[in-house]
């Protein structure tokens, strides 16, 4: 082999190697959830034997670092602002926001933050995993496990803020699943023929993160 | 005319029965309490999420449904009543109004 070809071949070699280095130390890209078109919410439903309730919360904050090449590796807070929830009675949305129930003056969030990723798959384009953390519901923190699914749409920001100038990716996670509101301090055991036990929650929001 | 007035409270009460268990009917039969928003599902297209809006809509709930049925009852009631005496007043004087002859 002559010279300027073993050169080409030591400088091909060493490219390959930073280009793996840089890869396998990628550090998860932060997605902002704080959303300006109001689309990101949280449902709730409640069913009692006499009422069935439902609603929506829409404050939705936080960061999530996520990398589609090492999904293990995420982690990141949400916060939801209890101001924000409401149901379509407005006494009713009143009584949900009051002392007696969620309380809001003294606990103006639920938050729920990440401690890890686990069972993570792959299913039609999208990551599916079990969200290991803590969520924090008025006063009271539990260690929770959540069903999420991760939808990564590359270069797709722009296109949401209709501004092709902008250059950034989006994140969207989704999640259902149930909690008791005894197990949170919201009135337990009280009321339970009108605001069931359980509820059910479904949870889809989309961060967004610029390109550097 | 108490025997009028009787008949046209009855009637007061069965339109009103009609009217508000169709209007609770129609508008959804909503078996929890009035509502004055209701939400409604839009599109997202980029992010694929279904998200909720609420708009400004009066839907008639149970209590709307049970005080239209008690004022219902209450008019169908004082119609009874009033008919009752009517029917009362016109037995316990015969002599006026259908003189004998003679």
């Amino acid at each position: 082999m002559n010279k300027p070809m073993q050169y080409k071949s030591i400088l091909t070699a060493l490219l390959a190697v930073t280009a793996a280095f840089q890869f396998m130390n990628a550090a998860p890209r932060a997605f902002d959830f704080k959303d300006p078109k109001g689309v990101n919410n949280v449902q709730f439903k409640l069913d009692a034997p006499l009422e069935s309730i439902s609603g929506t919360g829409t404050g939705i904050s936080g960061v999530v670092n996520f990398d589609p090449a090492t999904p293990e590796k995420t982690s990141g807070k949400i916060e939801l602002a209890t101001e924000s929830l409401t149901v379509g009675n407005p006494v009713m949305a009143e009584h949900l926001r009051g002392a007696h129930w969620l309380n809001v003056q003294e606990f103006p969030s639920i938050r729920f933050e990440l401690d890890k990723l686990e069972n993570i798959r792959s299913e039609k384009g999208q990551i599916l995993g079990d969200a290991k953390g803590k969520l924090t519901i008025k006063d009271v923190t539990k260690e929770v496990k959540l069903p999420v699914r991760f939808t990564y749409l590359e270069g797709k920001l722009g296109d949401r803020l209709n501004d092709a100038s902008i250059k950034g990716d989006l994140l969207v996670i989704r999640s259902q699943f149930s909690i008791n509101r005894s197990d949170y301090n919201i009135q337990p055991g009280k009321n339970a023929d009108k605001v069931a036990e359980e509820i059910n929650l479904s949870l889809s929001i989309a961060g967004a993160s610029l390109s550097q | 005319m108490p025997l009028n007035r009787a008949h046209l409270l009855q009637l007061l009460g069965l339109f009103l029965l009609i009217a508000t268990i169709g209007y609770w009917f129609a508008a959804g039969a909503h078996t929890g309490w009035s509502q004055t928003q209701v939400q409604v599902m839009q599109y997202d297209e980029i992010t694929e999420i279904e998200y909720p809006v609420w708009i400004q809509q009066f839907v008639p709930g149970i209590e709307l449904l049970s005080v239209g049925i008690f004022l219902s009852i209450i008019l169908a009631s004082l119609g009874f009543i009033l008919s009752t005496q009517g029917r009362r007043a016109d037995s316990e004087e015969p002599n006026h109004k259908h003189p004998p002859s003679r």
